[in-house]
C-alpha cells in the first residue's frame, strides 16, 4: 500500500492525465464542430456573444435594439443616442485632434475599433502628431439613408470632422426578402420593432428573448474568466452551451415574428423574381442619393469625404471549406445581383468627382479564410479592410 | 523513478475499471455535446442582418 503522500500525488497524476485527455478530445470536437481550434477565434466569438462588441448578433437582437427619433434605432451603446450637444466639443477638429466620423453598419462599426486604421493614417504627414478620434455613427444593419440621417445629427449636435468614412453596400440588398412587405429603405427589420406592449403574449415573447440574450452574454463573461478561458473543454461546454442559446433565441425571434403584425401600416414592397430588379434599382438610388448627400454635407462643413463599397463573400473570393462551414447562405442571390446596380452607380459618382472606392475584389486573390459570416471579417480581413480604408482617405 | 512508476501502474491497475469507466463516461459527455450542438448548429433561424 502506497503512502498517503503518495496516493495524493498518484490521483492528481491521474487527474491531470484525465484532464489531458479530455482537452485532447475537445480539440477533436472543435474540429468536428468548427473545422479547427484558436484561442484568438474563440475570445473573438465569445466577445461577441458578451456583447462586448456592440452590433453584433447575439450579444442584442435587433428586436431588443432602442428606438431612436432621427436614425430608426439604435443600440445602447452608440454614440448616436448617447451623445449631447455638450459631449460633441471634444469632437471638434483642431490641429492637435483629427476627428474621423464612420459611418454605415456593423462591418463600419467594427473598423471604428481597428488600431490598424488609426495607425495607418497617423503615419501620413497630414494625420502625424495628432490624435485620433474616432466618431462612430454606424450600427449594426444601417443602411441608407440612415447614414445621412446620422450624420446630419452628429453635425447637428456639433461634431466637426476631418474625414467622414462611409462604409456600406452589403445591408442595402440583405433586408429586401424580408416578411410583413416593409419597405426596403426601411430600417433592418423595422417590423420587429413594431411590437404591441399591449398584447402580453408579445410582451412575454420579448421578455423571453431578452432573457435569453442575457444568458448568452453571461456565459460568455463567465466561460471567458481565467481559467477556464484557457481550457480547449471549457471552451467546448461554452460553444455548446451559445449554440444552444443561440437557437433558443431563434425559435423565441420566430415565435415573436409570428405574433407581431406591424401596429403600423407600412407599404408593401413585392419582392418576387420579377420584381426584384426594379427593387435592387430603387435600393441602389437610394444608396446613391444618401451618398451625394453624405458628400454634399462634408463639403459643406469643411470636411473630406470617403464612400468605400465594402466586400461580401458572395463575390470575388473563392470561400475556404471554414468560410463556407460559417455562415447559411441567406441573402446570398439577392446581395449577388445588387452589388453589380451599387457599383455601377459608384463608379458613375466616381467620375462625377465623388470619392468612391470599390473594395468588393479586395480579397479576390486571397486563399486563406477572412469571413466569419456573410460579410464580417475575422482579423486578417478586419485589418486589411482597415489598409484599404485608409489608403482611400489618404489617396483619394 | 522506477520504482515511482512501477507504483503507480499497480495504483492504476488497481482502480482500472472505476478509471476507464471515468473516462468512457466523459467521452459520451463529449461526444453528446457535439451531437447536440451540431443539430442546434443546423436549426432554422430568422435571418438577422447586420
Amino acid at each position: 500500500m502506497p503512502s498517503k503522500s503518495r496516493r495524493v500525488a498518484f490521483w492528481l497524476l491521474t487527474l491531470t492525465l484525465l484532464y489531458g485527455c479530455l482537452e485532447f478530445f475537445s480539440l477533436f470536437a472543435f474540429h468536428l464542430l468548427d473545422g479547427g481550434f484558436s484561442f484568438a477565434g474563440l475570445a473573438g466569438d465569445r466577445a461577441r456573444s458578451a456583447g462586448e462588441i456592440p452590433g453584433q448578433p447575439g450579444a442584442t437582437p435587433l428586436a431588443l435594439y432602442a428606438l431612436h427619433p432621427f436614425v430608426g434605432y439604435t443600440d445602447q451603446a452608440s454614440p448616436v443616442v448617447r451623445r449631447t450637444p455638450a459631449e460633441m466639443a471634444e469632437f471638434t477638429s483642431s490641429p492637435q485632434v483629427a476627428v474621423v466620423g464612420i459611418f454605415g453598419g456593423s462591418v463600419a462599426q467594427e473598423l471604428s475599433a481597428s488600431a490598424v486604421l488609426v495607425q495607418a493614417l497617423q503615419a501620413s504627414p497630414r494625420f502625424a502628431g495628432r490624435q485620433i478620434r474616432m466618431l462612430v455613427g454606424a450600427t449594426g444593419g444601417y443602411k441608407q439613408p440612415q447614414h445621412v440621417a446620422a450624420l446630419a445629427y452628429l453635425l447637428s449636435l456639433g461634431a466637426r470632422f476631418d474625414v467622414v468614412i462611409n462604409l456600406d453596400g452589403f445591408n442595402e440588398l440583405s433586408d429586401l426578402t424580408s416578411p410583413h412587405g416593409m419597405s426596403p429603405v426601411f430600417p433592418a427589420s423595422w417590423f420587429r420593432m413594431q411590437h404591441d406592449f399591449s398584447d402580453p403574449r408579445q410582451a412575454l415573447a420579448l421578455g423571453e428573448l431578452a432573457v435569453t440574450a442575457r444568458r448568452r452574454q453571461q456565459w460568455a463573461a463567465l466561460c471567458a474568466r481565467p481559467p477556464l478561458g484557457w481550457s480547449v473543454t471549457a471552451s467546448l461546454l461554452w460553444r455548446v452551451g451559445d449554440r444552444y442559446l443561440a437557437n433558443l433565441a431563434a425559435e423565441q425571434q420566430l415565435a415573436l415574428d409570428a405574433l407581431g403584425k406591424p401596429t403600423q401600416p407600412l407599404p408593401a414592397l413585392p419582392v418576387d423574381d420579377a420584381a426584384l430588379q426594379a427593387t435592387l434599382v430603387s435600393v441602389a438610388e437610394v444608396w446613391r442619393r444618401g451618398s451625394e448627400q453624405m458628400a454634399a454635407l462634408c463639403a459643406a462643413s469643411g470636411a473630406q469625404y470617403v464612400h468605400c463599397l465594402q466586400p461580401t463573400r458572395y463575390l470575388n473570393k473563392r470561400l475556404t471549406e471554414e468560410e463556407r462551414r460559417a455562415a447559411p447562405n441567406g441573402p446570398g442571390r439577392v446581395v449577388a445581383a445588387g452589388y453589380p446596380e451599387l457599383r455601377q452607380r459608384g463608379l458613375a459618382m466616381r467620375a462625377a468627382g465623388l470619392p468612391f472606392h470599390d473594395l468588393t475584389g479586395m480579397f479576390s486573390e486571397e486563399p486563406r479564410a477572412i469571413y466569419r459570416d456573410e460579410c464580417h471579417c475575422n482579423q486578417i480581413g478586419q485589418d486589411a479592410l482597415a489598409r484599404a480604408v485608409a489608403r482611400a482617405v489618404l489617396e483619394p | 523513478m522506477r520504482d515511482f512508476l512501477e507504483a503507480y501502474a499497480a495504483f492504476l491497475k488497481a482502480r482500472a475499471p472505476f478509471l476507464v469507466t471515468l473516462l468512457l463516461l466523459l467521452l459520451s459527455a463529449l461526444l453528446g455535446m457535439i451531437w447536440l450542438a451540431r443539430g442546434w448548429g443546423s436549426a432554422p433561424a430568422p435571418y438577422v442582418l447586420f
